[in-house]
């Protein structure tokens, strides 16, 4: 299968399903809605309100809902999300949303795949995104430039080391294509916010709109916020991933941490909401405190001195690299992501490797 | 004598010179002077002229504006992938006859290049290194089955790969092609992990058998590391006896862990993988001359990495003169480049070139000075 044979013909719900296409969005302008449209019209209100309904959800639950049969609006609603996501102009919102929204685009490309369409992957894999992939035997060869950039985790099956690689080219199924299409098309909807044109003075309803999901995201993450006030304070210590409670452990019992333990606890505390003070008195008991580095360590982190930047913790592929992290935490890539999760009341199960 | 040297050479520039930061470290200082750019290979030049620098960096990574003195500032628009082959990451039985180390907490001292305090269990050492053709030899086994991986694995033509001697313990290998640039830290993690082996689930490799047993899923003429396990299992099971050739070897599933796992120590590359993972590396400057050896990073094509011998690998690098000078080293390695130095006496007789480098690695004192 190569670029010059394929021609894909896209159906209506093809646009719905997929509405970042160039095709999808083209089929919008035909429309000739305007912004002003969008926040004067009845039409304009309905998709207008059907994105901040999807927004609502992303925020809430992480989830967003599949399309319905009308797929025009099922694309202005897509569109306008992202103007107001442009408004909002919050990249972690925006990744959120593109997370969210990718997942759903996986299950659609699985289906196609059961259905033996695999043009339309082809089709998004490598116009859209410019993918190096060619069709070989029953899978498919994809340029590990592209493979490692749309890799979903670094270990297991998905590393490189355990994958048949030629001369540049990585061999996998159709079916883990279209997983790689999931990050693939979250990356590209990233790009698309970022390259939203806003307005410096947006109609008033399309104002208000970014005001309201503004305003649910600040409020969702002052809950969270809260929640790891309690951790603290309460010592819940269920809602911590192992490896820090593990260091918290060690910590509080006056072992003494090495340089990158200290930082990995450090930074994590610092990013659920631990004040500085908070955090220095938790160091206290160490053989070899000194207050004034500490102090100052703790407040380079936290973003109060020096480049001024927060340094966020380290991530599970580093912890595992530094020896800090012994165990296998499901669907967790990131320590703060096991402690927001188990905060929302889904506790993610882990075990212990050794 | 460094300052001869740059007189009379003109070192060319790296590419998109304009887009680099350079770092550089000089004989009355400790500290390293950054965030330098040089709009031309004539301005670096002069520099190197002018200044004649002790150690001289380069970024792997382009950036916007390079001389920017903070990291957030400069732009990052994209960085080689670098390999670093050192010597310190190989272990190698020479290091016996010419490393040596002392430790500053309890003061206990030692021969070879041990990670911790024998004695104490201190990493606070203070150490000797000194590199020999027989570690030169081990590098260059590593560098090899790095371009191995490189060029059947990835693809990457040996255009646009550059393997330089690193001046002093080993080689670094430079991949320029367009499709690495962008590469964040995490991919190149990951490409790191590839080249090691590390990571490997043996279980990818194997499935069941009738008998209960396991056999290799993959032949010899699989690609990746899959085809190099089984090439490496069958030379193996060839040299034993009791298999029977011809027929897919079935073992239990222990026996082939065991089996893979020294596939991978011995297949994989030992590389320094902090180099590689760096997105915004300052690495040594080909052309330069090394501050501890007076030994120029001289650039090597494949060719000659297959097929010249240590010495004439290293000799590639040697800027200064052969003339024999004498010199006053009362404790020195027993081996060192491609000498075995006397035993005896304060004072032996080297050629110049081994002088500097005793001298500059050591604090020799080189007792018959030689125009450069």
């Amino acid at each position: 299968m190569t670029s010059e044979q394929l021609r894909v013909i896209l159906s209506s719900e093809d646009y719905a399903r997929y509405p970042f296409l160039p095709e999808a969005l083209n089929h919008l302008r035909e429309l000739g809605l305007t912004l002003e449209d969008l926040s004067s019209t009845s039409l304009g209100a309905i998709i207008l309100s059907r994105a901040k309904d999807r927004l609502a959800r992303v925020i809430e639950s992480s989830t967003y809902p599949l399309p319905d049969e009308d797929y025009r609006a099922e694309i202005a609603a897509f569109y306008a999300s992202l103007l107001i996501l442009a408004g909002i102009s919050d990249q972690r919102l925006t990744e959120k949303f593109a997370i969210a929204y990718s997942k759903n685009v996986h299950l659609f490309l699985k289906q196609e795949v059961e259905k033996g369409n695999f043009s339309k992957l082809f089709y998004i894999a490598h116009h859209l995104l410019g993918w190096r992939v060619r069709q070989v035997g029953e899978g498919v060869m994809v340029h590990f430039s592209d493979y490692v950039q749309a890799q979903p985790e670094y270990v297991g099956p998905w590393k490189l080391v355990n994958r048949l690689v030629d001369r540049g080219y990585v061999f996998i199924s159709w079916q883990e294509l279209a997983r790689l299409l999931e990050t693939g098309v979250r990356k590209y909807v990233v790009s698309l916010v970022r390259d939203v044109n806003v307005p410096t003075s947006l109609p008033e309803n399309v104002y208000k709109a970014v005001e309201e999901i503004s305003a649910a995201w600040s409020s969702r993450q002052h809950d969270l916020r809260a929640i790891a006030r309690t951790v603290y304070s309460e010592k819940k210590e269920g809602m911590l991933p192992p490896c820090m409670r593990e260091l918290l452990r060690k910590q509080s019992s006056g072992e003494n941490l090495s340089h990158s333990a200290r930082f990995a606890l450090a930074s994590f505390l610092i990013s659920i909401g631990l004040s500085v003070d908070e955090v220095l008195d938790l160091f206290r008991s160490s053989p070899d405190f000194r207050e004034d580095i500490a102090r100052y360590q703790v407040e380079h982190i936290a973003g109060l001195r020096g480049s001024r930047v927060k340094y966020s913790p380290y991530k599970c592929d580093n912890m595992r690299s530094l020896g800090l992290c012994r165990w296998e935490c499901e669907k967790v890539s990131h320590p703060l992501q096991y402690f927001y999760r188990a905060a929302r009341g889904r506790v993610p199960s882990s075990r212990e490797l050794w | 004598m460094f300052k001869s040297y740059y007189r009379r050479t003109s070192i060319p520039p790296p590419p998109m010179v304009e887009s680099r930061e350079f770092g550089f470290q000089f004989f009355d200082s400790q500290s390293m002077l950054r965030h330098l750019a040089f709009s031309s290979g004539e301005e670096l030049n002069r520099f190197l002229r002018e200044r004649v620098p002790r150690h001289a960096y380069y970024s792997t990574a382009l950036y916007e504006h390079p001389s920017a003195p903070d990291m957030s500032e400069k732009g990052w628009r994209g960085a080689e992938v670098v390999f670093d082959i050192d010597i310190d990451h190989v272990y190698t039985p020479c290091k016996d006859l010419h490393d040596s180390w002392k430790c500053l907490d309890c003061g206990a001292e030692g021969r070879g290049a041990p990670l911790k305090c024998p004695a104490c269990g201190s990493e606070k050492l203070e150490r000797s290194n000194w590199v020999c053709n027989l570690c030169i030899n081990a590098a260059r086994e590593e560098i090899l089955k790095l371009l191995d991986f490189l060029e059947l694995d990835f693809g990457i033509s040996r255009k646009e790969m550059r393997v330089y001697f690193s001046g002093h313990r080993g080689f670094h290998l430079h991949v320029e092609s367009e499709d690495v640039l962008p590469l964040e830290q995490d991919v190149r993690r990951e490409l790191s992990d590839y080249v090691r082996g590390l990571g490997l689930d043996p279980e990818t490799l194997l499935k069941r058998t009738r008998s209960g047993k396991y056999s290799l899923r993959y032949g010899v003429d699989a690609p990746g590391w899959p085809g190099r396990i089984a090439k490496y299992v069958a030379l193996i099971l060839a040299e034993d006896p009791s298999s029977r050739g011809g027929t897919p070897p079935e073992l239990p599933l222990g026996a082939w862990k065991e089996l893979i796992s020294r596939a991978v120590d011995e297949l994989g590359v030992k590389i320094d993988e902090k180099v590689t993972i760096d997105t915004r590396r300052l690495i040594r400057l080909p052309w330069t001359l090394h501050g501890k050896t007076g030994l120029r990073v001289v650039e090597f094509s494949v060719g000659e990495l297959e097929a010249f011998t240590a010495e004439d690998l290293l000799g590639k690098a040697i800027v200064f003169s052969q003339e024999e000078t004498r010199v006053r080293m009362p404790k020195r390695p027993k081996r060192v480049l491609f000498y075995e130095l006397e035993e005896d006496g304060e004072v032996i007789r080297v050629p110049f070139y081994l002088a500097v480098y005793l001298h500059a690695n050591g604090g020799a004192e080189i007792l018959d000075w030689r125009p450069g």
